[in-house]
């Protein structure tokens, strides 16, 4: 994804995903690329949180994709982590051009099926965008590892501490 | 937890007069355990937005001090929704506007301490 | 943290290809499943993104055979190699019985070999590995490109360990067994080494 996309996508996803968090009750989420690129985020206040999550979370999202060939499973609609003190929920939102990731973090404020209820809206709006309709002529190779590098740096000078 | 409990209750309270649907739900994840609900009602999304609406009701009655809340019922233009608590789910009714009220609510009630 | 099952006489060992982006961790282990026989491999598994960049890991599953009556295999595993992927190359590391570091030959990236090389040693302290003493080999890959650094000039940019290096040109396939072979010996010697402590430590007793 070419720099210039990347500012369009992002301000996109905004409305759409403070809505989410808004409705579904979420403490944090984030939402990534097929590559672990962050398009969005709400609620983080530590920068370096956000790099790793967003890379772990597209490697769990890749390893479970290979678990569910393995298995036959057909595609996994989400992946639900209930921890001690935090739930985690970790869904693709599927668009024309390509897959996105959801990360949602919640706590007993909300559930697992009030998450879910508000994502399908989530994913019927953002199917919808325009922005996510046709594909820009992506960037070439070497420009992926700068386009990681900036989309980091980007989602902390815009979208700031506390996001929306 | 038993299947068969969980189904004859619901069997019960769907053939009160005007109930559309009824369902338990696990208050935590705020997903259907059972459901029996008429075509047209999508238990999951009732099932989240009750529980979630159940708790958050439930704190501020502590909050005020007025104790554990035992129901919650919702009227809308189209009809109400009841809940009530049974532990760690819930037993929800929906019925029509025209549906005797008190008598949807005796039996919810009935229906949750069946479950306890 | 290898595997042995003296029941079932079988080693398992675990070997990490390391090394900035793109510099050839990947064709390393796909030259490898190209060229060992179906009996003695699995299927390799790549986790990647759609621009083919590693995004978890690779895996390919190797059976040495029988190495003094003990069923040897590797597991060998690739890391991302773009910095913005640290958190995952802590994981794939875990458990690692040794490292094949893959640098980058060509001039440009002499930083990133550094860097890379630096951050593996980083991950590897917080993970607790004793560094002296975890087998590691270098190798310089993309020999094969013109106006590249020599193998002396990346031996002074990076091997200050003295450890065994060794030249390659993995996409036609130079250099990836020899580096293979030399990081299994290490590891195999290592396991060796331990095996004997803890058998003089068990008559000791």
């Amino acid at each position: 994804m070419r720099r210039e996309d990347l500012d369009r996508v992002m301000a996109a996803l905004r409305e759409p995903t403070r809505r989410f968090v808004q409705e579904a009750r979420v403490r944090t989420c984030l939402v990534v690329n097929g590559a672990g690129q962050v398009l969005g985020q709400h609620g983080f206040t530590r920068s370096y949180e956000i790099v790793n999550i967003a890379a772990l979370a597209a490697a769990a999202h890749a390893a479970a994709g290979a678990l569910a060939g393995l298995l036959d499973a057909g595609r996994w609609t989400h992946l639900h982590n209930d921890g001690e003190r935090q739930q985690m929920f970790l869904a693709p939102i599927r668009t024309p051009v390509e897959e996105l990731i959801l990360i949602a973090i919640f706590d007993e404020d909300s559930s697992l099926g009030l998450v879910q209820l508000f994502f399908d809206q989530l994913v019927e709006q953002v199917q919808q965008l325009p922005e996510f309709q046709h594909a820009a002529a992506s960037g070439d190779q070497a420009s992926f590892e700068r386009d990681l590098e900036a989309a980091a740096h980007r989602i902390l000078s815009t979208d700031g501490p506390g996001g929306a | 937890m038993n299947n068969d409990l969980f189904l004859a209750v619901l069997q019960r309270l769907s053939r009160v007069p005007g109930v559309r649907g009824a369902m338990i739900v696990d208050m935590a994840a705020g997903v259907p355990v059972v459901a029996e609900m008429a075509d047209g009602v999508p238990p999951e999304p009732v099932a989240a937005l009750a529980a979630s609406l159940f708790r958050r009701t439930a704190r501020a009655a502590e909050g005020v001090a007025f104790g554990r809340l035992q129901t919650l019922q919702l009227e809308a233009d189209a009809g109400h929704v009841v809940v009530a608590e049974a532990g760690e789910t819930a037993v929800v009714a929906v019925a029509e506007r025209s549906a005797q009220l008190g008598l949807v609510r005796l039996e919810v009630h009935r229906a949750a301490e069946a479950l306890l | 943290m290898s595997l042995v099952n003296y029941s079932t006489r079988e080693i398992t060992c675990k070997i990490v290809y390391y090394g900035p982006g793109r510099s050839g961790k990947t064709t390393n282990l796909q030259y490898v499943h190209g060229s060992v026989p179906d009996e003695r491999k699995g299927a390799m598994v790549s986790l990647a993104t759609e621009t083919d960049r590693t995004l978890f890991f690779d895996f390919l599953p190797l059976d040495l055979g029988s190495i003094s009556g003990f069923r040897t295999r590797l597991q060998l595993y690739t890391v991302p190699g773009q910095v913005y992927y640290n958190a995952t190359r802590k994981l794939v590391l875990r458990g690692a019985d040794g490292v094949v570091f893959v640098a980058d030959s060509q001039r440009e990236q002499a930083d990133e070999n550094v860097e890379s090389l630096r951050n593996l040693h980083e991950n590897l302290l917080e993970q607790g590995f004793d560094v002296r003493e975890l087998p590691l080999v270098l190798q310089y890959n993309k020999q094969d490109l013109p106006g590249v650094c020599t193998a002396e000039e990346m031996e002074d940019a990076l091997n200050f360990r003295g450890v065994p290096s060794f030249s390659a040109a993995a996409v036609a396939g130079r250099g990836v067994f020899d580096t293979l072979r030399g990081i299994s010996d290490l590891v195999l010697k290592s396991l060796s080494k331990r095996f004997r402590q803890e058998v003089e430590a068990g008559a000791a007793r």
